[in-house]
């Protein structure tokens, strides 16, 4: 059999695309929160609802408040690397949406670039996302405060 | 709740060292953190748990972890225990199907985040929405909480949970926390008591813990939480749980 040439794909890896949003948080939010992305495995991976081969949730944090946490969405995709499923958390997706969602009901595919990183800036601008990256930020600069007093 | 005194008499009356709260405005508690203070308590933010709040001892040194829409996630490093309160999915508005999934999910995440039933105390006090008998809170594909001391502590590779709450059946009246008549197609239509405010403990927790005790909170100094005459809730439409323990 003759295979010719067969081309590797030209397409970015979604999790390299969501990470490029990320840019400029950190200062935005005064260093007081940040986000990141983690690889969904074990248990995780089944019961995050994506069924996809490759699973991340991307989080938000705060590198004062070391143990807190706030998923924000996660998202997954096959090996073809696209279309892009995200299961966003419940109050942003309604929040987008417009309306209460069936529970479970809280996923986009997206199969364009343009598109995903549309959505995403949709996600960051809902007041749910704003008013949960607002408190984290006040919890961190208190706990900042003190340990500056400490030291 | 309107008025922020019936709050205010529990925290006199009991001195718990956290008080968690459904279905109240932070609003509210913001506006009476001066109050709270001045009786040694305040309210603790945790942003992004929409649908529980934290009211704790000013003295308690208390670690935010994960924080979702349902439950909050507390950790006391001074005794090394982590504290989950929740406030589910109603059984008004999810089949029971969707219930189960969603509690062996649940289940699923302490797993994982907090760590296993036998290697970490645990502590998960607040409305489940669902029953201790109910399927999604005893089954495998479920939460897996028993009520034995003695248990099989593990169904195939899943670790159980220990349900103090069946204790509080022994009542001799209004078996639960909760009134709900209204036909709703689920266990609703034919028990109208629901023990939904219920307390699971991880088994590290209950082999380790002292003095624990689950009790209902019926009435304080001032207030009356339930009216034994009319048989009837009152302050609020569930009736406060409360659990001690010491290390």
């Amino acid at each position: 059999m003759n295979w010719g040439e067969i081309k590797e794909s030209k397409a970015e890896y979604p999790e390299v695309i969501v990470e490029s949003t990320f840019e400029g948080f950190s200062t935005a939010t005064q260093g007081l929160a940040n986000l990141y992305i983690t690889e969904l495995e074990d248990t995780l991976r089944l019961t995050s609802g994506l069924k996809r081969d490759f699973q991340f949730a991307v989080y938000l944090g705060s590198d004062h408040l070391t143990s807190y946490s706030f998923q924000v969405f996660s998202f997954g995709y096959n090996i073809q690397l696209r279309p892009v499923l995200l299961r966003v958390e419940s109050l942003i997706f309604e929040e987008i949406e417009g309306h209460p969602i069936v529970f479970g009901d809280n996923k986009i595919e997206l199969s364009d670039d343009n598109d995903l990183k549309a959505y995403l800036e949709r996600i960051y601008a809902t007041q749910r996302f704003l008013n949960v990256v607002g408190g984290v930020m006040k919890l961190a600069r208190k706990k900042k405060d003190e340990d500056t007093h400490l030291y | 709740m309107e008025s922020v005194e019936p709050i205010l008499d529990i925290l006199e009356t009991e001195e718990p060292d956290l008080f968690f709260l459904s279905e109240i405005e932070e609003d509210f508690l913001d506006k009476n953190q001066h109050t709270l203070i001045k009786i040694g308590f305040e309210h603790f933010l945790n942003p992004g748990c929409e649908r529980v709040k934290i009211i704790k001892r000013k003295t308690l040194a208390l670690d935010l972890h994960k924080q979702t829409r349902y439950y909050t996630t507390v950790y006391i490093k001074e005794i090394n225990l982590f504290i989950l309160s929740v406030h589910l999915p109603s059984q008004m508005f999810n089949h029971e199907r969707t219930l189960r999934e969603f509690l062996k999910k649940f289940r699923d995440e302490i797993d994982n985040k907090v760590g296993s039933s036998l290697r970490k105390r645990v502590l998960i006090i607040g409305d489940f929405n669902i029953n201790p008998y109910e399927g999604p809170m005893i089954d495998k594909d479920g939460f897996l909480a028993t009520n034995s001391y003695n248990a099989r502590i593990r169904i195939d590779e899943r670790n159980t949970y220990f349900n103090p709450t069946w204790q509080l059946y022994n009542r001799g009246y209004f078996p639960g926390t909760k009134y709900f008549p209204r036909p709703s197609g689920f266990s609703f239509d034919i028990t109208e008591f629901h023990f939904l405010d219920q307390v699971v403990v991880s088994q590290k927790f209950q082999k380790e813990a002292k003095a624990t005790e689950i009790s209902i909170i019926e009435s304080t100094m001032k207030f009356s939480f339930f009216n034994k005459a009319k048989n009837k809730i009152e302050q609020s439409d569930h009736l406060p749980l409360m659990y001690k323990f010491k290390f």
